[in-house]
């Protein structure tokens, strides 16, 4: 039988045997040491980055830090905690929250020019922020509010926020689908765990410049999975910002 | 003419290569064509067929022009290469299996080959995923293929349609050849 065949079509059976036993191998190996690692890195609260473009960026989650619950050793913290009794410690966090986006808020509107040299952060604007805080959590009172059930969602333009709003945890809620609960209209291809998110309120990617465009953060993490396969926790601080690289 | 001799059909090379370009043609026209519908193409069906008619060397030519010239149009890429490994794949089965059940000395049995088509359909399925396999093990190639199952469900039953469709009209367009090639050996 193999004797009839002609040259070239003994020649191609052989290359299919070779390739196939080629890709048995190399498959074998790449089973055992496996070149695609899908780990995804453990969320670190107290990194911070140190990017020049995500100026905008670093100085909310400095404006943030003090409402995390997790022991953060920020001053304020420690100037805080001997006044208020240890106990309530998650219901101290939420005046915090709230009077720093009230805060932030009032800031974005009253000065504008302020926000234009934002490539360097003084410490004075967080010294007062945290002074303001303070003040704010010794005069009202400590609400009730759960704080677990919540997420906190930012989305960042260029220079100005479209969103900075508490939201309820939904069963199954991923970096990606809270962005559909904030009523801004947003763009995106692929789905799965291949989305990706081209604009947000009209912001698209490239629009200032090829390295431009939509990231986002959860606990001032950048994860490297794709936005819609990252699945939050309660008390999760999400952050999407629009980055420029050029 | 003895008992276990083949019988293909031979044609003078200006003929084969002719014939050759009709059929990748009109594979090309069909996976063009029929983009909408996944999967659903004549392509193994017509080069399970060239097997059977023509011979191995001949399914392999057809192949190769097929997946390389229909690939510019649909996008090139890494699963060219196993595009045309599968399909040589499938050409090897089916001569496997004609040459052990004396096929070509009758008329194959119709509903027996449309129903070795369907299982061609799977057969392609798996050796496109290998590419997977090649690329990041087991941990990606088995979620990989189990994904695609459904797609090559559509690819083999569309194959099994297909070859109950073409195996009459190419059998009655041949019929003379097959019959001069019978009377030479």
């Amino acid at each position: 039988m193999w004797k009839k065949l002609e040259k070239q079509t003994k020649f191609v059976i052989v290359l299919v045997i070779v390739a196939l036993i080629a890709i048995a191998g190399i498959g074998i190996y790449h089973s055992f040491h496996p070149p695609i690692t899908t780990a995804i890195k453990q969320p670190h609260p107290k990194k911070k980055t140190s990017k020049k473009d995500v100026v905008v960026e670093k100085k909310k989650e400095e404006e943030t830090t003090p409402s995390s619950s997790s022991t953060t050793s920020s001053p304020t913290k420690q100037e805080e905690t001997p006044s208020n009794p240890p106990s309530n410690k998650t219901a101290e966090n939420s005046p915090t929250t709230s009077s720093s986006q009230k805060d932030t808020k009032t800031k974005k509107s009253t000065t504008p020019s302020q926000e234009k040299n934002q490539s360097t952060p003084t410490p004075q604007t967080n010294n007062n922020n945290q002074n303001q805080t303070k003040q704010t959590t010794q005069s009202q009172p400590v609400q009730e509010e759960p704080v677990e059930e919540k997420i906190h969602l930012t989305i960042t333009g260029i220079n100005q926020n479209y969103y900075d709003h508490d939201m309820t945890m939904k069963e199954g809620a991923t970096a990606y689908s809270i962005l559909t609960d904030t009523g801004l209209p947003y763009t995106k291809t692929g789905f799965g765990s291949a989305t990706y998110v081209r604009s947000i309120n009209g912001l698209y990617e490239k629009d200032h410049g090829p390295l431009s465009g939509w990231m986002y953060k959860v606990n001032g993490v950048a994860p490297n999975v794709s936005a819609a396969s990252y699945h939050l926790k309660k008390g999760d601080q999400v952050v999407w910002y629009y980055v420029n690289y050029n | 003419m003895s008992g276990t001799t083949s019988t293909i059909i031979k044609y003078r090379p200006v003929k084969e290569i002719a014939l050759i370009g009709l059929l990748s043609a009109f594979n090309i026209a069909s996976r063009i064509g029929l983009q909408a519908l996944p999967n659903v193409k004549p392509v193994t069906s017509i080069i399970i067929l060239c097997v059977i008619l023509f011979g191995l060397d001949f399914a392999f030519k057809v192949t190769v022009v097929t997946t390389v010239v229909s690939n510019i149009f649909l996008g090139m890429g890494i699963w060219t290469f196993f595009q045309i490994l599968a399909w040589f794949v499938i050409c090897i089965l089916t001569e496997i299996l004609v040459r052990l059940f004396h096929i070509r000395e009758d008329k194959p049995h119709y509903m027996l080959m449309a129903c070795f088509s369907f299982v061609m359909g799977y057969v392609f399925g798996f050796v496109v995923s290998l590419d997977q396999f090649l690329i990041g093990g087991l941990g990606l190639f088995i979620p990989y293929y189990l994904n695609g199952l459904l797609f090559d469900t559509f690819h083999a039953v569309g194959n099994f349609f297909f070859y109950l469709m073409l195996a009459p009209i190419l059998y009655k367009i041949f019929e003379k050849d097959l019959k001069k090639s019978e009377q030479y050996h």
